[in-house]
């Protein structure tokens, strides 16, 4: 049984946001216009977040992509109070859009801001739906959504696999945002397999871990920029 | 229970998405319903290569098709330029093809320019209107009185559209390259003689100066940039390049980098100089390099006596650290620092960007810049600049159709080009729009625009207006009612990328030649037809003798004579079939050491005296090139060497106090795709809004005209004004404002006031060598709405 994880290399992160614009394709994100948006309520399954430090004017702006972490030790999980979101048997954290209630304990509970709600229905004109990819289960109003970590390509790549009679391989699976990187900065596998890429990267000097000390165990891993030191 | 749920969902479960997941409800527990709740039945799908045309640089594409729809939009896998990857704006192209505002049909304006009345034509009654139009051109004897202005990122729009200008007797066939472009094809022409912006082989540069620029935030090979800053960064074990960041304003990107130099604005070529001088006087420079493949490092004597004064004394005389240091603002020890740093790190790259090509300086600053690669002899070496070839595309010229045609093909170009001794030079330094206004040098009756909306997306937009309002015949030949289209007589919707035939030439980065084959991926959903065959009809409309020029069929067996160049050997069926099932066509690797490709330019050596401006130096005279030594401004020798001129800012003093900083994103890009919505709502890195246009203004200066964050203010600059909100910035510097291309989508602003682009504010000011837009040099001041 896979643990699936991400590896994220600063190091090569432009900060072009390829990622979060395929993200919105792949699945299904709609937009909600110039007021929402103004308050704050749009969906980024994939986001750059960005931190500022120093108050001089050369201020420094560290910023880094953020997918949901999947967390070994997921706090949205332990509040949601209706198991509309639970962790499986291969470490992925879903949201069953059909059980949630739209309470939000889990976007407060989530350290890493990685859930959105639905404040509306989302709207798709006529024209705006033929783009919409058959993969992913449009969400209805009210109910929270995030990151899977493209569960449908995992699916899909599994399926794949089994048809030419063979075991998933490193690298059979990929996440939209990480296809996409023009700098090749995200990687995707199973951390439990010692050969994997991603499992050797997260033994890196540089790797990270968001909020670690929350004892959360997100499965995402950072490697922060720095010398060459593999 | 898995069982019953992989038998209901073939049973069908294609289409109500609630229903489905109401039964993952009832049926299932945890562990199965990561699967997603909701799944169509497997439908038709199938994956095609096709080319990227959000961007002049023709990246591969694998388009997901599903149920003849297009779902997604991947790089291909083995294409050269992008290796498998797509920046944000390729990863948009669904949204632009299935569009809402599309248009549907041709639409003529039977009212007035300001109350326009549209109506519904059919393609053949629209080509029957302008060839109309055009065959009365021809019975006035002014067939030079229509313009072809393109925007299209399209190789075979630009091949057609000039052939048809060509063969009916208009010289006036104006391509619009994104901005930037220009100037930086101007500096390698006049050092290399070969007219395409720089390449780099940047996976195995070792020490990179970037001088206003940033990996995917201009037009030029975006995607070979960011994929090769992956592998500067960590794809070589054991080496890490140092990346040094020379900009006027400290970016997200900045901070990406190993160091960040702040600049005085337009100082970029200064800097350079400065360097050089450093690595001159240290004698840090590549000897080998010079003396085998440069030309006027040092004075030289002609065969015909006469003296050229050298690159190396003109820059120890001229530019000492000292100097630049108060020209720039970067400390002297910085520029020594670097200069020693540049030397030493071989392969080393210079490289300028938007940031450079923004000014009226433009072409000599980056010609500067450049310069410090032939120094350390990183030309043409791997991990340098590399020269692009172009595919040998078989392509046959046609003349004019007869000898009238060829008369008023003779006439001089509108926007006042002429070609002087190789160079393209402008007899004008004001831009087209006004001479468009004034009928300057001869009055246009007929003009075509192509993928082009000036009124919104080029300087000089005001002037744009008052010429499309005057000029008789306005065709616009767009997808969308943009803002010139709204000014137009008659519009065409030509479709997207997606749907047509098209080659594309790679026009930088890989080094060797590239061809894309861009193909329908699906048909357009209400029968759009697209520029070039568009073009091809109408040319069979105005008669046979034109219609000769274009034999071809369809587009399609355009592009296949077209490829028959590519190739001696291998047979024509396998080349198009090749070039049918992968997407395109490619000679790499790269050899390096082909001096003749390499330096085009006098001597076959890379030309520090540049000789092709010498021999264009009256025309440049005429055109407002001063010079900076003598008094009359006539051109010396002096002036043929790398320069700092100063910028020319469009209006000094209190009046408007502050510089406006104009830069694209790799999101916004240059502002064309603002009206895609998905583009809108990602939030621009270290601002944190979206949709909105915003002032970027420094902390301290906000406080002391006491703006706040998102307070509505006005932007004036003594072109136009425009509204836009405040983001209060630590990063601006306090004599600078900053605005991003496209933020903000014109018609979704609340306030009407507001559907004026960033554009309306800039002057029309283009460079008299190559005539890029100075979009630099604005003054702005700013008050509350």
């Amino acid at each position: 049984m896979a643990r699936w994880g991400m590896v994220i290399d600063l190091d090569r992160c432009t900060g072009c946001q390829a990622c979060v614009v395929a993200c919105r394709q792949e699945n299904n994100i709609p937009e909600v216009g110039p007021e929402q948006a103004a308050m704050g309520r749009g969906i980024y399954w994939m986001q750059l977040i960005e931190e500022k430090e120093a108050a001089h004017e050369d201020a420094h702006i560290a910023y880094l992509p953020r997918p949901c972490m999947h967390c070994d030790n997921p706090l949205c999980v332990k509040v949601c109070p209706v198991g509309a979101t639970y962790k499986n048997s291969e470490g992925l954290v879903g949201q069953v859009y059909a059980r949630c209630i739209g309470c939000r304990y889990c976007t407060t509970a989530c350290p890493y801001t990685a859930r959105y709600f639905n404040w509306y229905k989302p709207e798709w004109k006529p024209e705006e739906k033929k783009y919409l990819s058959p993969d992913v289960s449009l969400r209805p109003k009210g109910v929270v959504e995030k990151c899977s970590f493209c569960v449908h390509r995992i699916r899909k790549a599994r399926r794949k696999a089994k048809d030419e009679n063979r075991e998933l391989v490193d690298g059979d699976v990929v996440p939209a945002c990480g296809e996409t990187c023009p700098s090749k900065a995200i990687f995707f596998g199973d951390l439990d397999d010692p050969n994997s890429e991603v499992s050797k990267l997260a033994k890196s000097r540089r790797a990270f871990r968001l909020e670690d000390h929350l004892g959360t165990g997100p499965k995402v891993i950072y490697l922060r920029e720095g010398e060459w030191s593999e | 229970m898995k069982i019953q749920r992989r038998v209901f969902l073939k049973v069908g479960l294609a289409t109500a998405g609630a229903l489905a997941a109401r039964s993952a409800w009832g049926n299932v527990g945890p562990d199965e319903v990561q699967e997603p709740q909701w799944e169509g039945v497997p439908g038709e799908e199938k994956e095609v290569y096709s080319v990227c045309q959000m961007c002049p640089n023709g990246c591969g594409i694998k388009v997901r098709v599903y149920e003849g729809r297009v779902i997604k939009v991947e790089g291909h896998p083995g294409h050269p330029l992008n290796k498998g990857a797509l920046c944000p704006r390729g990863q948009a192209a669904p949204r632009l093809l299935y569009h809402p505002d599309r248009l549907t049909y041709p639409l003529v304006n039977k009212g007035s320019k300001k109350q326009a009345n549209w109506q519904k034509l059919t393609y053949e009654e629209a080509l029957d209107v302008l060839a109309g139009k055009l065959h009365d051109l021809t019975g006035n004897r002014s067939n030079h009185h229509l313009v072809a202005a393109s925007g299209s990122f399209s190789d075979l729009d630009d091949f057609i559209l000039e052939r048809f200008c060509n063969s009916f007797g208009t010289p006036n066939y104006l391509k619009f390259e994104s901005l930037g472009r220009r100037a930086m094809s101007m500096a390698m022409g006049l050092t290399h003689g070969s007219y395409s912006p720089p390449s780099v082989d940047w996976d195995k540069c070792d020490y990179l100066m970037l001088f206003g620029a940033e990996p995917g935030a201009t037009d030029n090979s975006p995607m070979p940039m960011m994929n090769g800053f992956g592998k500067m960064r960590q794809g070589r074990a054991g080496r890490r390049t140092k990346i040094v960041h020379i900009g006027t304003r400290y970016t997200p990107f900045s901070s990406k980098v190993d160091e960040w130099v702040k600049v005085n604005p337009g100082t970029y070529g200064a800097l350079a100089l400065g360097i050089a001088h450093v690595i001159i006087s240290e004698e840090r420079f590549d000897t080998e390099f010079i003396d085998r493949f440069s030309l006027g490092f040092r004075d030289m004597t002609e065969i015909d006596g006469t003296t050229k004064p050298g690159f190396k004394e003109h820059v120890l005389r001229n530019y000492s650290p000292e100097a630049v240091s108060s020209i720039t603002g970067v400390p002297n020890e910085t520029i020594i620092r670097l200069a020693e740093e540049f030397a030493d790190g071989k392969p080393a790259v210079a490289y300028g960007g938007d940031g450079p090509a923004s000014y009226s300086n433009a072409v000599t600053e980056l010609v500067a810049i450049h310069c410090l690669n032939a120094l350390v002899g990183s030309i043409d070496v791997p991990g340098g600049i590399i020269i692009q070839q172009s595919p040998s595309l078989k392509k046959e010229k046609s003349s004019p159709t007869d000898a009238l045609f060829a008369y008023n093909l003779k006439q001089p170009r509108v926007d006042g080009l002429r070609q002087s001794s190789d160079l393209p030079v402008f007899s004008t330094m004001s831009g087209l729009p006004s001479r468009l206004v004034e009928a300057v040098p001869y009055p246009i009756d007929v003009l075509m625009l192509v993928d082009l909306d000036p009124v919104a997306n080029l300087p000089g937009s005001a002037n744009w207006q008052k010429a499309l309002e005057k000029i008789p015949f306005v065709v616009s030949f767009s997808n969308h009612l943009d803002e010139s289209s709204k000014l137009a007589d008659m519009i065409i919707p030509n479709g997207t990328f997606l749907e047509r035939w098209d080659g594309k030439s790679v026009d930088s980065s890989t080094g060797f030649p590239v061809w894309g084959l861009g193909r329908p991926v699906i048909e357009s959903p209400e029968g759009q037809i697209d520029t070039s065959s568009l073009v091809l009809k109408l040319a069979n409309k105005m008669g046979d003798k034109m219609g000769s020029f274009f034999p071809w069929g369809s587009t399609k067996d355009l592009l296949r004579e077209m490829s028959s160049g590519l190739q001696a050997s291998a047979g024509e069926d396998e080349l198009w079939n090749e070039l049918d099932s992968q997407g395109f066509w490619s000679a790499g690797p790269y050899s390096f050491g082909q001096q003749k490709e390499v330096y085009k330019a006098r001597g076959s050596r890379f030309n520090f005296y540049m000789y092709l401006m010498e021999a264009a130096s009256a025309d440049l005279y005429e055109g407002g090139f001063r010079s900076q030594g003598s008094t009359s401004g006539r051109l010396t020798q002096s002036d043929f060497l790398p320069n700092h001129i100063s910028p020319e800012f469009s209006e000094a003093g209190v009046d408007y106090p502050f510089h406006l900083e104009l830069f694209g994103t790799t999101v916004s890009g240059h502002g064309r795709w603002s009206l895609l919505d998905g583009l809108q709502e990602i939030l621009e890195l270290g601002l944190n809004r979206s949709w909105r246009r915003l002032l970027l203004i420094n902390d301290y200066t906000a406080e002391q005209y006491d703006f706040a964050n998102d307070m509505p203010v006005w932007v004036e600059s003594s072109s136009g004004k425009i509204l836009a909100y405040v983001k209060k910035s630590k990063v601006m510097d306090r004599s600078c404002v900053g605005m991003i291309f496209g933020q903000g989508r014109p018609n979704h602003n609340a306030d009407p006031r507001a559907n004026q682009t960033p554009f309306s504010l800039l002057g029309e000011q283009i460079s008299p060598i190559g005539g890029g837009y100075c979009w630099g040099g604005t003054k702005v001041k700013v008050y509350k709405a």
